[in-house]
């Protein structure tokens, strides 16, 4: 049988049905508003340099007493996790009677080049969570590392145990050398010392373009014909254009930050070796005694779903779970299952343990 | 069923639509588009639409929906040419194809027709000022690497003439072959080498982009291939594409499923990062240059204000850590403090009164179970006492002095 049930006539009338729909969508495309993001309440509580930390206005009367402090990635900004009210993990927690605070970390530029990952963990992380220790006198917070800020938090944890109570790590990057680990594989040949001595921060576009070049196809073409169909529904396009907007709000990264990133964690797999250093320390990963919920997505394209497992053989601590997403590295915050899973999973985790 | 069902003048009809198409987009535009239908070239509509629409949004940074509504044009774009391209090849096919023969011979002269356009040499990405190749079906699959070339163009660390020089076209790398070979003499004889150097890495670098895009095009041929491969077993089946989207979008899981083979081998691994480095070569060298430029006009250079940074970075480490200590200090100081209050405390006997009021505490409890019960609960449990947490030192923080 031909497998082509198209013939010229239905086929041009089905362009055209299209190009119809695209040229109408100028009108939706220009009511469509400013695209807000970031929609939970909060205030800024401590600033340095040009990192921020922010306090979201809890939506209980009685929040559960230990806050929890969200490290997110240097790649991309954290409102990922407060994107819109329906898709909001930050809305979930704070629904959930939790505190939260978050670390927005800014759009370095060239002046913060020298910024290492001593500066971002025993320095900006570390003074958030002492002043929030001390705004609520308490010995610990509870750590929620999303990402690359999963890959943070689990060394802050390690060199600094006696200041978290739980360590939750989302979508985090343990093992950097699973076979099916593509950023990984890309990395490890690339100059990096050329790279950050030539580019000093590494634009944000570039890390964007290696993303895309995952699903090339799909994400560079596919998705923007599909967009087509949304153009006379205004609220789902505007939620695309939230989500298109986050994707390519990228921040450079600082330079040394990136170097030892990327020599230390991609290509050398240094944190389950015991080899990475910060500062003057060894990170390592048995000091992590304290209570683990590992939240891994079984669909992650960039955190394949055995590199985030890893955390369990290595780390000091018996109180270790693990939440199963089925979903990818994104839905796993915004997806609408997910806002149904993952808060309450990770609060009522939280609450267990006091 | 037909298996002949191109013999209507689909030409005609393709002219038709993008006519349609053009006056759509005229009346949406209010009469500003000015220019009349490019007859000769309908895929020029495509382009000079997606000029239009940027220039529909205000200018400067550009917003969510001007660049998603640019993808979207440009989506649009390739989306119009796999159409006309697959008529073309069917009806290319039809017309040359023997009487009686099967649709899948056709087919097969398709696939290879196509194959065959990804033999030709390779094309350095259409970056600004630099021709390249846009009017053939190979642009689709080249849709990825061509945002490379538009962020290499618009990136200011790569945006500039020499590089692009540097990186295009053959007769200046015939040019440069000889220019390198002369060896460097007299008072400019250090200037030359730098110069050839610089040479000598955007040719290295060239190669490695040529290299990379073959390889890439292979990758394009195994999709092609997988597309066959899918449309024949649709076939045996017994099942057909019934629209353009669905060929498009089996023709997007083809190339995906080939690329995500092609990006997972070492090849690709190593041909990635000999572009990558090859690049980052140029360009740092070019950084040097300029550097070497500005110095000499006593200008202040890339060198000096990364070394002015370093050091600012290290001023900040060092306050840093003085602060830490000075806090330190301070808790120190604090715990001095709370050990001679419990010293205090102890000397005031404190301890024996915690017993004491203990045991009262006890007898208290034993004559509540040992008497009736009169009325009312609240009469009857006795109320633990409050905690009283201990008061904090505002600016003296310290783990003796917290309660959780």
């Amino acid at each position: 049988m031909f497998p082509f049930a198209i013939n010229p006539e239905k086929a041009v009338e089905e362009l055209a049905r299209f190009n119809q729909k695209l040229s109408a969508g100028i009108k939706t495309f220009t009511e469509v508003g400013p695209i807000e993001s970031g929609v939970s309440a909060k205030e800024p509580v401590y600033r340095e340099d040009k990192v921020t930390l922010y306090h979201y206005t809890p939506r209980v009367e009685k929040p559960h007493r230990v806050p929890i402090l969200v490290v997110y990635a240097l790649v991309n900004r954290p409102y990922m996790a407060d994107l819109q009210e329906d898709r909001s993990m930050i809305r979930g927690l704070l629904d959930e009677g939790m505190d939260v605070y978050l670390i927005d970390w800014g759009y370095p530029d060239a002046s913060d080049r020298y910024l290492g990952l001593d500066d971002y963990i025993n320095g900006y992380i570390k003074r958030c969570v002492d002043f929030i220790r001390n705004r609520h006198d308490i010995y610990r917070v509870n750590l929620l590392g999303i990402c690359q800020g999963g890959t943070f938090s689990i060394c802050f944890s390690a060199l600094h145990p006696d200041r978290v109570r739980n360590l939750v790590t989302m979508v985090t990057p343990v093992d950097f050398h699973t076979p099916d680990n593509l950023l990984s594989l890309w990395a490890r040949n690339v100059d990096i010392d050329l790279l950050v001595d030539t580019m000093g921060n590494i634009p944000g576009d570039m890390l964007n373009l290696t993303f895309l070049s995952m699903n090339p196809f799909r994400l560079t073409g596919q998705k923007y014909l599909d967009m087509v169909d949304l153009l006379d529904e205004p609220v789902k396009l505007k939620n695309f254009l939230r989500m298109e907007k986050w994707i390519f709000d990228s921040p450079d990264q600082a330079g040394e930050a990136f170097r030892q990133f990327l020599k230390d964690f991609f290509q050398r797999n240094g944190l389950i070796k015991g080899v990475v250093r910060i500062g003057e320390q060894r990170v390592e990963l048995t000091n992590i005694t304290m209570p683990v919920l590992n939240v891994y997505a079984t669909k992650d394209h960039l955190v394949p779903p055995d590199a985030s497992r890893a955390l369990k053989k290595y780390i000091g601590s018996t109180d270790y779970k693990e939440v199963t997403f089925n979903g990818g590295h994104i839905g796993v915050y915004v997806s609408g299952r997910a806002q149904q899973e993952i808060p309450p999973a990770i609060a009522n985790w939280l609450k267990e343990r006091g | 069923m037909d298996n002949n069902p191109y013999s209507t003048d689909w030409m005609a009809g393709w002219s038709d639509l993008q006519r349609k198409i053009w006056d759509d987009w005229s009346e949406v535009t209010q009469g500003t588009w000015a220019k009349s239908f490019p007859a000769d070239n309908p895929m020029e509509f495509f382009r000079e639409g997606m000029s239009r629409w940027q220039g529909m949004f205000p200018s400067g940074q550009p917003s969510p929906e001007s660049m998603a509504m640019r993808h979207a044009m440009s989506s649009m774009e390739s989306f119009m040419r796999m159409g006309r391209e697959v008529f073309k090849a069917f009806q290319n096919a039809q017309d040359g194809a023997k009487p009686g023969a099967e649709w899948t011979a056709q087919l097969d002269r398709v696939i290879q027709g196509a194959k065959e356009m990804f033999g030709k040499a390779p094309t350095m990405p259409s970056w600004p000022g630099v021709p390249g190749n846009t009017d053939d079906l190979s642009v689709l699959w080249n849709r990825p690497l061509k945002a490379w070339g538009d962020f290499l163009s618009t990136n200011p660390a790569f945006a500039n003439d020499a590089m692009r020089a540097l990186l295009s076209g053959k007769s200046m790398e015939e040019q440069m072959a000889r220019f390198l070979s002369v060896p460097g003499l007299g008072f400019n004889r250090e200037r030359q080498e730098k110069l050839q150097e610089g040479m000598r890495l955007g040719m290295e670098s060239r190669k490695a982009f040529e290299e990379f895009q073959v390889f890439m095009n292979k990758s394009n041929g195994a999709a092609l291939d997988l597309l066959h491969k899918k449309l024949l077993e649709m076939a045996a089946e017994g099942k057909a594409l019934e629209t353009m989207r669905d060929l498009y979008i089996l023709w997007v899981d083809c190339s995906e499923e080939a690329n995500a083979q092609a990006v997972t081998s070492k090849e690709f691994n190593d041909l990635n990062s000999r572009l990558m480095n090859g690049l980052m070569r140029v360009r740092r060298h070019m950084s040097e240059t300029v550097d070497n430029a500005l110095s000499m006009m006593n200008m202040p250079t890339r060198r000096e204000l990364d070394s002015a940074y370093q050091q600012i970075a290290t001023l900040k480490q060092r306050v840093r850590a003085m602060e830490d200590e000075i806090q330190a200090l301070r808790n120190r100081d604090a715990s001095a403090d709370i050990n001679t209050l419990r010293d205090d405390m102890e000397k005031l006997g404190v301890r024996r009164l915690r017993e004491e009021v203990a045991d009262l505490r006890k007898q208290f409890q034993e004559s509540l179970h040992a008497a009736p019960v009169e009325s009312g609960a609240e009469a009857a449990s006795p109320e633990k006492p409050a905690i009283k947490r201990p008061v904090r030192v505002a600016g003296k923080p310290g783990p003796a002095q917290k309660g959780e």
